[in-house]
Formats: C-alpha cells, sequence, structure tokens
C-alpha cells in the first residue's frame, strides 16, 4: 500500500476554490442551477463533508459490493425463489422497480447539478462519487427486473414506466423532478440528500431490506441493502449544506425547503411504503405496522435534525402526525379500487385476520375504512366482480398528483369537508388534497402552475375517450398488463 | 387471473428485434425518457428555469440527430463495468506508487526539478477539477444516457487523476519542504502565475459554454485532448528526462483513461458529423472559437518546461501537443467525409 | 461516583461480537475485541443515533449502519469522521463476568457529532 493515508493528502484534493478572474462568478453559478446565491462565495468554503472517501476506496468498495450482490443475482436467478415468494411481495416489487428504478437513475442528474454547480470543491468532489452511485442504482433496478421478465413481465416497469403517463407515474415524476432533476445544487442537497434519503429512504431501505430476507426474498434484500450503503454516504451532503445555510443566517430558507420537501416526501412514502407494509407484505413478516415505523425512525429521526440544527418542526405537523392514522389506508382503498390502472397487482390484505391486526395498529379502522371493504367483499361473495369497480374517476392534487381522499378523512375524523381545496392562479383552478400541497403551490406557482394534472388532461380533451378505457390506454396500460387482485380474492372468500 | 399473464423476452420499449441485448444496452438505452418530451423535459410548469434551460440549451442546441439512442460508448461500459475496471487500475497505480516509494524516490529528485512540479503539476489540480466538472455538466444536459453516462464516467476519471496528484503533492512535501502541500501556494500559482493565466481564462470560460455540444466540442474535442497531451505525454516525458519515473508513470496511468475518453468522445464526434449535414458546420464553428484559447493556454505552459535541470524547448512541446490532437482531430473529423 | 454492573459473560459475547446492553438510562455497547479485549462505549452512535450494536465489526473497526460511519474500538476515536470519538465506560473482566463502570453523576454518557 502506499505510505499515505487518506487523511495526509485529502484537503489537497478539495481546495480547488478560486476567485474567478476572467469571467463572472454569477455566470458560473447560475442561480436557477445554483440555488447558493444567498450565501456569500468565501462561505461556502466551510462546507465539509462529514464522511470522507477518496476514489481508490470508493473503487474498490464499490467493486466487492457488485460482486456480491451480482452473484447473489445469479443464484438465485437459477432457482425457484422467486415463484415461491407471496404474491403480495411480488407486488412490492413490482410497484418498487415501476416506481423507483428511473428515479434512482434520474439522481444522478440532480448530484450532478451539486457537481457541477455546488459552490465548494469539496462539495462538487463528494457530489462527483454520488452522482456515479446513482447510476449504479438506476442500472442495477433496471437489471434485476430484466433478469425476472420471463417469470414476472411486469418488471418492464422498470424501465417503461416513465415512458408512460400512469397516474403513478406522474405523481412519482411530478415529486422528483420538483426534487432533483429540475431543481438547483442547493435545494438538491437539503430536499435529496437532507430530507428525502436522510430522513426516509435510508430508513425505509434498512426496513425494506430487512422485510425481503423475512419472506425469503434474497436477491432484492441483498440489492436493497447494498443500495443503503451507497445512499448513507452520499446523503451526508445535506448537514453541511443546512449547516452553511444556517450558520450565514439562512434559517428561514432552510427550513422553507425541508418543510416543502418533507410533506413531498410523506405523500410519496404514504403510497409506496405504507402500501406495502400494512397491505402487501404477509402478515406473518410484518414486524411494525407503517405508522410505528414513520414515528419510530422518520419522526426521531427528524425530530434530532431539527433540534441539533435549531430548525422547527413544519407548521403543518399536526397533520402530518394525524395522517399517520388514514391518509394511505384512503390511498390503499383507491389504488385497489383502480386496480386495473397499475402495474402491480393489488393485494387487498383484508382477510379477516388481516383486518384484526389493522384494527389493532389502528384502532377505528374498522369504522371508517372496514365498511367500504364489507361491501366489497359482499361483492366478490356474491359474484359481482363489476360492483368492484368504480365508475368515476378520483380528482388529482395538482401539486402531489395523487388522487384527492378528504372524504375519507371525514370518515376518519380528521376534516369535516371532503371537498378539494381550490386556488385560484391567473384564472386557472387548482384543486389540492391538503393545505400543506396547497400552501406549496402557492408559495411559487410559477413553478408548478403550467402543469396539468391526470385531471386536468382528462378535462381539457387530452384523453380520448374521456371514460376508464381511454384513461387506461392513456396510461400506457395494455390489456394484459391490467392489475388485477393479487390473491384473486382468497382474502374476501375466506381461503387465505 | 394471478401472476404474469405472459411472459416477456425483452424490454418491450426496446426491443433490438430478435436479439439478446447486452448488459450494456439493457441498463442504458431509452433512459432519457424526458429529451423532447412535450411540452418539456420535467413535470413542473414548461417555463420554469430547469426546463427552459433544458430547452434552450439541450432541445435547443444546434446540433440534432434523428436518434440519439443509436450512439453506444464503444467500451460500453456501464457502473459495474466501469468500476470493475478502474479497481484493477487503481490497483497497479498502487502498485507503482509502492515500487517507487519503497527506494525513497522523492528524496532523489533535483530540487530544481521539483520547483517545476510544484509550478506545472501541483497546481493542475485546478484544471482537472474544471475537466472533471464539465464533464458532469455535459452529462446531466446530453441527450442520450449512453453520453450522460460515459461523461460522468468521465469525471471521475478526472478525480481520479487529480487525487493522485494531491497525494503526491503531500508525499513530495515530506522531502521537498511543506510549500509543496499548501493550498494557498498552489492557489497563488493557479491565480497568478502568468504561464497559468491563459489556462486559467481558457478554463474560466470552459465553464460557460452552456449549450450541451458546445460544452461537448470545447472540452472533449478541443480543451481535454490538448491538456491530456501536454501533461500525460510532454509532461511525463519530461519528468523521465528529469528522472521522475514515478510521475511519468502515473501519467501515463491515467493516460489510459484519456485514451478510452478519446474512444467515446471520437465515436460520438464522427456520430454527430454523420446524423445530419448542418452539425459539421457547428462543430467546426466551436473548435475555431475554442482552438485560440487552447494554443494560446498550451504555449504559455509549453514555457515553463524549459526551466527544469533537462528542459524541454517550447517548440518541441507544442509538437508533441499538435501531433496528439491532429492524430485524434483526424480519427473524427477525416473518417466522416464532408457531404 | 460510579457503580461496577455486571452486564454479560465471555459466552454472551464471543470474540468479534457486539452487543447492546442497558444500565438504568445507559445504553452501552459492548465489543469483544481479538486479544480478549473487551471495551464499552456508549451505545447509541453519536451521528445520528442508530444503535451501534447493528454495525459491522471488522477487525477493531465498527462501521455504523446509520451512514457508515466507522470508530476504532480499541481505542474509541472516529475513524472516518475522525474528529468523534464514543464516550468509553471503563470495563473489567473477572473470570467469565464482564462488569462495567457507570457514573453515577446523573449526566448523560454520550457524545454527539453533528454537522
Ligand atoms: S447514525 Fe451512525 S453513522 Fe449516522
Ligand atoms: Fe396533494
Amino acid at each position: 500500500m502506499p505510505k499515505l493515508s487518506r487523511s495526509d493528502w485529502y484537503d489537497l484534493a478539495r481546495d480547488m476554490n478560486w476567485t474567478f478572474g476572467y469571467v463572472n462568478e454569477a455566470d458560473v453559478f447560475p442561480e436557477e442551477l445554483s440555488g447558493t446565491g444567498r450565501v456569500p462565495p468565501e462561505a461556502w468554503l466551510a462546507w465539509d463533508e462529514p464522511y470522507k472517501i477518496s476514489y481508490r476506496e470508493y473503487v474498490h468498495n464499490q467493486v466487492t459490493k457488485d460482486t456480491t450482490t451480482y452473484s447473489l443475482k445469479n443464484a438465485v436467478g437459477r432457482s425457484k425463489l422467486f415463484d415461491q415468494l407471496d404474491p403480495g411481495w411480488k407486488s412490492v416489487v413490482v410497484a418498487h422497480y415501476g416506481a423507483i428504478a428511473m428515479p434512482e437513475y434520474l439522481a444522478s442528474f440532480g448530484e450532478a447539478r451539486m457537481g457541477r454547480f455546488g459552490r465548494a470543491a469539496a462539495w462538487r468532489n463528494t457530489a462527483t462519487f454520488g452522482t456515479l452511485d446513482e447510476v449504479r442504482h438506476g442500472q442495477i433496478q433496471t437489471f434485476f427486473p430484466y433478469g425476472l421478465l420471463g417469470k414476472e413481465p411486469r418488471g418492464d416497469w422498470a424501465l417503461k414506466a416513465f415512458h408512460t403517463n400512469n397516474w403513478i407515474t406522474l405523481a412519482v415524476r411530478h415529486l422528483f423532478d420538483d426534487m432533483f432533476v429540475a431543481n438547483d445544487a442547493l435545494s438538491v442537497a437539503i430536499q435529496l440528500t437532507f430530507t428525502l434519503e436522510t430522513g426516509f429512504t435510508n430508513l425505509q431501505f434498512l426496513g425494506m431490506a430487512a422485510d425481503a430476507i423475512d419472506v425469503g426474498d434474497l436477491e432484492f434484500g441483498s440489492l436493497i441493502s447494498s443500495i443503503q450503503t451507497d445512499e448513507a454516504r452520499h446523503a451526508q451532503q445535506g448537514e453541511p449544506t443546512i449547516k452553511v445555510l444556517i450558520d450565514n443566517g439562512h434559517k428561514e430558507y432552510g427550513q422553507f425547503l425541508v418543510d416543502h420537501m418533507f410533506w413531498r416526501a410523506w405523500r410519496a412514502f404514504a403510497l409506496l411504503t405504507g402500501l406495502s407494509m400494512d397491505y402487501y407484505t404477509p402478515l406473518d413478516s410484518r414486524k411494525m405496522s407503517f405508522k410505528e415505523f414513520i414515528q419510530d425512525w422518520v419522526v426521531k429521526q427528524f425530530a434530532d435534525q431539527f433540534r441539533d440544527y435549531g430548525l422547527d418542526f413544519p407548521w403543518y405537523w399536526d397533520e402530518f402526525i394525524n395522517e399517520l392514522d388514514w391518509y394511505h389506508h384512503a390511498i390503499h382503498t383507491v389504488v385497489w379500487n383502480y386496480r386495473p390502472s397499475v402495474w402491480w397487482n393489488s393485494d387487498a390484505g383484508v382477510s379477516p385476520k388481516e383486518r384484526q391486526w389493522l384494527e389493532e395498529k389502528y384502532p377505528g379502522w374498522n369504522r371508517a375504512f372496514g365498511k367500504h371493504w364489507d361491501v366489497l367483499t359482499e361483492n366478490v361473495r356474491t359474484g359481482n366482480l363489476a360492483e368492484t369497480f368504480p365508475e368515476t374517476l378520483p380528482v388529482a392534487c395538482n401539486l402531489c398528483q395523487l388522487p384527492i381522499v378528504r372524504a375519507a378523512g371525514v370518515l376518519a375524523g380528521a376534516h369535516t369537508d371532503p371537498a378539494p381545496l381550490r386556488h385560484v392562479h391567473n384564472g386557472r383552478v387548482y384543486q389540492f388534497c391538503s393545505e400543506p400541497c396547497r400552501w406549496i403551490f402557492t408559495r411559487r406557482p410559477e413553478r408548478f402552475a403550467g402543469h396539468k394534472s391526470i385531471t386536468d388532461r382528462l378535462w381539457t380533451g387530452d384523453i380520448n375517450p374521456p371514460n376508464i378505457g381511454g384513461v387506461l390506454a392513456y396510461m400506457g396500460l395494455s390489456e394484459a398488463e391490467h392489475g388485477v387482485d393479487a390473491d384473486n380474492y382468497a382474502w374476501a372468500n375466506g381461503k387465505h | 387471473m394471478t401472476g404474469p399473464t405472459r411472459s416477456l423476452r425483452t424490454w418491450s420499449i426496446a426491443d433490438a428485434g430478435r436479439r439478446r441485448l447486452n448488459e450494456y444496452e439493457i441498463v442504458t438505452k431509452k433512459f432519457h425518457y424526458h429529451f423532447g418530451r412535450q411540452p418539456a423535459p420535467f413535470d413542473l410548469d414548461p417555463d420554469s428555469p430547469i426546463n427552459q434551460w433544458y430547452l434552450r440549451h439541450r432541445e435547443g442546441s444546434p446540433v440534432q440527430a434523428d436518434s440519439w439512442e443509436e450512439f453506444s460508448d464503444p467500451a460500453q461500459l456501464n457502473y459495474r463495468r466501469y468500476i470493475a475496471l478502474q479497481h484493477d487500475r487503481e490497483i497497479y497505480a498502487e502498485r507503482v506508487v509502492d515500487r517507487f516509494e519503497a527506494l525513497d524516490h522523492d528524496a532523489g529528485l533535483d530540487p530544481a526539478w521539483v520547483a517545476v512540479l510544484g509550478r506545472v503539476y501541483l497546481p493542475a489540480r485546478f484544471a482537472l477539477h474544471v475537466l472533471q466538472i464539465t464533464s458532469l455538466y455535459v452529462g446531466q444536459l446530453a441527450p442520450s444516457a449512453a453520453i450522460t453516462n460515459a461523461s460522468f464516467f468521465q469525471a471521475a476519471d478526472e478525480l481520479r487523476a487529480l487525487q493522485w496528484i494531491a497525494y503526491r503533492a503531500k508525499s513530495l512535501s515530506l522531502s521537498h519542504g511543506p510549500d509543496l502541500a499548501d493550498s494557498t501556494v498552489a492557489r497563488r500559482v493557479w491565480e497568478q502565475d502568468p504561464a497559468w493565466q491563459p489556462a486559467r481564462e481558457l478554463l474560466e470560460n470552459l465553464l460557460l459554454a452552456y449549450d450541451w455540444a458546445e460544452a461537448f466540442t470545447a472540452l472533449d474535442l478541443v480543451v481535454k485532448p490538448a491538456f491530456d497531451a501536454l501533461f500525460k505525454q510532454a509532461f511525463a516525458a519530461l519528468a523521465t528526462a528529469n528522472r521522475d519515473e514515478l510521475t511519468a508513470q502515473l501519467l501515463h496511468e491515467s493516460g489510459v483513461d484519456s485514451g478510452r475518453g478519446q474512444d467515446w468522445t471520437g465515436a460520438l464526434a464522427r456520430y454527430i458529423l454523420a446524423a445530419r449535414p448542418g452539425n459539421r458546420e457547428h462543430i467546426l464553428g466551436w473548435e475555431s472559437r475554442w482552438q485560440p484559447r487552447v494554443t494560446r493556454a498550451i504555449d504559455a505552459l509549453a514555457g515553463t518546461f524549459g526551466a527544469a535541470p533537462a528542459p524541454a524547448d517550447a517548440a518541441s512541446v507544442r509538437q508533441t501537443v499538435d501531433q496528439a490532437t491532429t492524430q485524434f482531430r483526424n480519427s473524427w473529423l477525416t473518417a466522416v467525409p464532408a457531404t | 461516583m460510579s457503580d461496577w454492573h455486571d452486564v454479560a459473560t465471555l459466552d454472551d459475547l464471543w470474540e468479534g461480537d457486539v452487543a447492546e446492553v442497558a444500565v438504568g438510562p445507559d445504553t452501552i455497547l459492548l465489543a469483544h475485541l481479538p486479544g480478549r479485549q473487551v471495551r464499552a462505549y456508549q451505545g447509541i452512535c453519536p451521528h445520528s443515533e442508530y444503535s451501534l450494536a447493528g454495525g459491522d465489526l471488522d477487525g477493531d473497526v465498527l462501521t455504523c449502519t446509520g451512514h457508515l460511519w466507522e470508530f476504532d474500538l480499541r481505542t474509541g476515536e472516529g475513524v472516518n469522521p475522525s474528529n468523534c470519538r464514543l464516550y468509553e465506560y471503563p470495563v473489567r473482566l473477572s473470570g467469565e463476568q464482564i462488569a462495567v463502570s457507570v457514573p453515577t453523576d446523573g449526566r448523560p454518557h454520550y457524545n454527539r457529532c453533528r454537522g
């Protein structure tokens, strides 16, 4: 080994900060791409990544990780392991690949944004590794489902989803474009690495990996835990960034960026993780409920961060805590009702035993949601499957792009009025699922206003014919791809 | 009704017509779904700043092709292969350093040569950093993932080269004085030494080339080939002449990355020239805009080679650079006949 | 002032093992390093409060699962980042029995390193 250790020379590889002499510094870091202009250039020199890695260490570590993960995939691929997995769990995996593989790849744009427009050489170098990491995550999470195509053709959505206007894609794409693809370097650091990766994904990936191993999905488990180790490293760009911002008197702006993205991250998690943890994962393998998970991990994590950096809880904290009891249950119902419109098979997850678990974890679940499932159960039992499909379409929120489910909020006692919230901007009416979504929109309407939700597209004639069939075709789903009940209704017939 | 209703043999949207996709294609093709999307690449307001930035500098670039997806990196590097490759190369570089450290190589260097290293080689980390972050820019603005990924890997290659220089700065400082590892000294050279100013002017301006194809042309067809030739060939030869085989070998090793870089950038240039008749004019126009600045930068730096105990004159340095860059230029320019 | 507490035996904690034990309000990490060396440190990571016992021990170096921070458990010093050390409790081995000394000062025995 070369005689010097990393710490001997590392500072000399991140001291490439200088005063521009031939061009305007403001032109090198245009505010719309950099976002760092609030803080004077010299102040950014304090940016210091806590965890340090050199190129040598990076390639040596990563080659080991890749070797481990890919060889496990090869071993598992030759076995019957995947076929034997629980159908609900398969839905977790298929939903995950479609919703997450492409965003992970796109996160390389966010990292590269920081790598070019971040205001300190140390930051740009750290983000260079982050860029590579996200290329890895995008590629590995498309390569694995590609290997499943023979057994699970809906793995196709790992690549295909973002080429479509599926409503789930729309919600995820809008979120991630806002968060890191079409965002400036400073906001990427605070919204992607500090808020999402540190606050949510790192924990979620740890939890998901454990669940995967528990249900026997070794391939997915090793994939996810391998990814988590990269995320855990590059997520640490958020802390020095928020520190520089706050030390230079811009706590309020940092708080705004966090508040904006924490809510959006919560929405996405309720959709993707909420359904997985409380409905799709087989009962025996559930270690905690989604609500417990968020409380134990996310809430605590954020409480720490807020305290350490002198930030406050987001202004809508009570509403967020309140939603832990009902929001994802409402979204689950919508996803299941419109199951042909998603690329995975929705797992109702409401067999008698599961309902008992739900009531235990969410006292009042039966009162607010059970009745709806009673009716569906009855329809299934009496052979009235057609009755289980709704005839009208829900209205999508103009911010989070998810269906507005305030009516369920009324049932759960969280809202008094089922009507969507409204806001008029330049003569156009926008509808929202919640106060925080409306607040995010109205703080920067010019950022969002020209986008059309799936509901807007239906009303303005982009979708033809404007009925369920037309919508499904518009969403890119061939008939063979329409999601079906994951358990073939065994839950209703008491056979599960 | 449960379970798969049909099975698929390949991506439905990247079907290569009854041919198995290889791993590179599986994880590269058709990833840039947002290129050319209507009404804007990203799902924010079409007029929001970054949508407009991409519409102007990517979709709106004068250089166009019917299908950017047809271009492939000749090395077909995906992440996994890039990392495996560089893992091996770093083991090689570590062995080189080991071998020379065992001989206490640095201690034997002529102080006059170390002064040249301090003036030319060590401050080069600023230049490499600009090449690194400009590669990240080209990567994030490129119209296809094949270009994006190759460009991102190239950015990492520059960081690799830069870190070995940082390593050497520290290591040299142990036997030849702490100034060599003093950031303010290196920065002063970069900001004030007349030999570096034309290069600094060039590289600061390179950061303002925002049209993606201009950034690609300036970085990958003009600036980087010249700097790579200057350092990894001419300066490496100077190091050998001054009995500094360690510096020479590290530069040669980094030259392997540059060679891979020229493989894909040359291939992309050929692809661009063949894609549309109008492209040649734009590429050559940018080339002629950037070339004079590069020439001035190389000339000024070449002037420093004469201060070495075993010197090289500026003219011969220029000739080395010219030869290398002309050869690379021919590889993409003359390969595609003008129409 | 401090009190000694029996917390585990060498049969619970093999060489190469780490474990978490609780003594009153203190969460303590025990580690059995090569060469019959047992150490006790704060059980919660100084970075962001993940449990250190969930980390990976390789030789003397423990990597926290939270964000990969590394600590040299022979000394308690941070390896990466290097400016962060773990609070250490004295350890006594008598035969098989591992005992840890916990100060009775009513204060948290816990270092924090963030930002
Ligand atoms: S919590 Fe241990 S490294 Fe972050
Ligand atoms: Fe919303």
